[in-house]
């Protein structure tokens, strides 16, 4: 059978170091025969398009539980509406702002979500594109010297950083809230269960422990300058009906500024996660 | 001979904690005797107004020289024009963005310029392009007793790249290297000036409070900032054209609200030189 789901997969790369365009027809997606591999070459590439497939949300979440299951929201919802809207996501919208950045996703939580698949279901006319790096391949090109200097580097993480990045003269009340959230330390450079490794990045990543201000800065801005470089990006421009997901431990992403009154949406999903940052 | 000038000087408060304006006339201004109330006034109200004044720049670099020690900028020693205009500051979107924050000039000088004058020639449409100021004297006296107790000693590095991430969050290395180059320094959150005063040093420039763990140097530096900029130690002057601003730049922030940098606003500028260090 395996043999058979292989020779079925149908995929092209998008750039060499980030992305690959699957082309089976959605019967296929959702028949389950080829979770396994889509599985593997999400690891391997850490974005696939989906091009036009046009889940349903119910499809979508059939097909986000065939590859490992269905996490839950942040308010326990399987499907969650990503719009900066204020009338559809509320106080949510304001925290969204901080997703025009780089980011990783769970980055505050022991365990952070495996990946993440977004449907697009409204398009601002102008922006709202979504950027993805790859901060495995963007690791296994860094040259020897700094991969020794980086190895045993710790990041503290915050949700209120991130804010900053968009709100840089909060108020009391706005910074209290966004510190409610806490910190994490975690490894700059995460070794996954495959062995391989990638650069724990992103708006959250505060500050290097233990080093002095300046070079913290240089550290982080300078390595993420790097992993989202030409090399190691891809911007999807989407499609209505396009959908894309991301091995989330592995790349960053952002979106492309656009209008919050364009109506954009997206509906996502996520995967539990199957590994912690640490082990 | 004080008592005649007293009289002379012609001033009325903008607000209660911050403000006045001046309404001499030009030759008054321009005699030269009234410098020393100016320089009293300017201390104590943080910012002064000379509404259409229209002073050319010649009468304005006069007029400096009367307050203070000029600050020449640049190669003569004239004023220096404040535009957005790319044929005259090409890199004119940068600098705007740079200046949209709370801030004070020279923290990373030994010592900070005394005043700013600014000549308004062409404004910006009605409700944009307008200056803030905030007046960090009034801000502290008027903080509690435990507040005061709490801050009065700690120190903070202040660094022009720290400024960079609140309008370019994501740059480039080399950016970041070039701002990191220009220097950092520490300096006391509380500033006893000379005359006994105090006054917060805060503003964009501002990384952290010296060893306080980040969470607390935030809520310091964002708190603080917050309280000196509430109503009552803010004024935000609306230019028209003609109009002279002088602010205290030791004992207040400005900031610049967004204009668009097409609009043609053009501004003259001159400083007086700083006459007190930061307080060790």
């Amino acid at each position: 059978m395996s043999v058979q789901s292989l020779s079925r997969l149908r995929h092209e790369e998008i750039k060499p170091k980030i992305g690959s365009r699957i082309l089976n027809p959605k019967e296929e997606l959702l028949s389950g025969d080829l979770a396994d591999e889509i599985n593997a070459l999400l690891e391997a590439r850490g974005v696939l398009v989906f091009p036009s497939a046009n889940f349903s949300d119910a499809e979508q979440l059939q097909f986000t539980a065939l590859l490992g299951g269905v996490a839950k929201e942040i308010r326990g919802e399987e499907i969650f509406k990503v719009t900066l809207d204020e009338g559809v996501n509320d106080k949510v919208a304001e925290y969204l702002k901080g997703s025009l950045y780089w980011h990783i996703d769970g980055t505050m939580n022991a365990v952070p979500i495996r990946a993440s698949m977004l449907t697009a279901k409204v398009l601002s006319p102008e922006g709202g594109d979504t950027d993805f790096a790859n901060t495995a391949t963007a690791y296994e090109d860094l040259d020897a010297e700094t991969k020794a200097k980086i190895a045993d580097l710790r990041v503290v993480h915050s949700l209120w950083r991130s804010q900053l990045y968009h709100t840089p003269e909060p108020s009391m009340a706005q910074l209290e809230d966004w510190q409610a959230k806490g910190e994490a330390e975690l490894p700059l450079v995460c070794t996954h269960k495959s062995g391989r490794r990638s650069l724990v990045l992103g708006n959250t990543a505060h500050y290097v422990k233990g080093v002095d201000p300046k070079e913290s800065y240089r550290i982080l801005h300078g390595l993420r300058n790097f992993a989202t470089s030409e090399r190691y990006n891809y911007t999807h421009k989407w499609t209505v009906g396009d959908t894309v997901m991301w091995d989330n431990r592995s790349s960053l992403h952002r979106a492309t500024p656009y209008d919050p009154a364009s109506g954009r949406m997206m509906h996502r999903t996520i995967l539990p996660g199957s590994e912690a940052w640490e082990n | 001979m004080a008592t005649i000038i007293n009289t002379r000087l012609q001033h009325e408060e903008i607000k209660p904690l911050i403000g006045s304006r001046i309404l001499n006339g030009k030759d008054d201004l321009l005699a030269g005797d009234l410098g020393g109330d100016i320089r009293d006034l300017l201390e104590a109200r943080g910012v002064l107004v000379f509404p259409k004044i229209g002073f050319t720049p010649e009468e304005q670099v006069a007029f400096s020289k009367t307050l203070g020690t000029f600050a020449p900028e640049g190669k003569d020693e004239g004023v220096t024009k404040i535009t957005l205009d790319v044929k005259e500051n090409p890199s004119s979107a940068e600098y705007l963005k740079g200046s949209l924050y709370w801030h004070i000039d020279g923290t990373r000088n030994e010592v900070p310029i005394l005043a700013s004058l600014l000549t308004c020639k062409v404004p910006s449409p009605k409700g944009t392009g307008n200056t803030g100021f905030s007046n960090t004297y009034s801000a502290y006296e008027a903080l509690p007793a435990e507040t005061k107790a709490e801050i009065d000693d700690l120190h903070v590095l202040h660094a022009p790249w720290a400024s960079l991430f609140y309008y370019s969050p994501e740059p480039a290395l080399a950016m970041l290297k070039g701002m990191q180059a220009i220097g950092e320094k520490e300096l006391p959150l509380v500033w006893e000036h000379a005359s006994g005063r105090k006054s917060l040093v805060l503003g964009c420039t501002c990384h952290h409070v010296i060893g306080v763990d980040h969470m607390k140097s935030a809520e310091l530096i964002h708190g603080l900032r917050e309280w000196a900029t509430r109503e009552e130690f803010t004024y935000s002057h609306a230019w028209e054209a003609g109009d002279l601003v002088i602010w205290d730049n030791t004992g207040t922030m400005h900031r610049a609200e967004w204009y668009d940098p097409a609009c043609g606003r053009m501004m003259l500028r001159t400083k007086l030189e700083g006459e007190e260090p930061w307080a060790a």
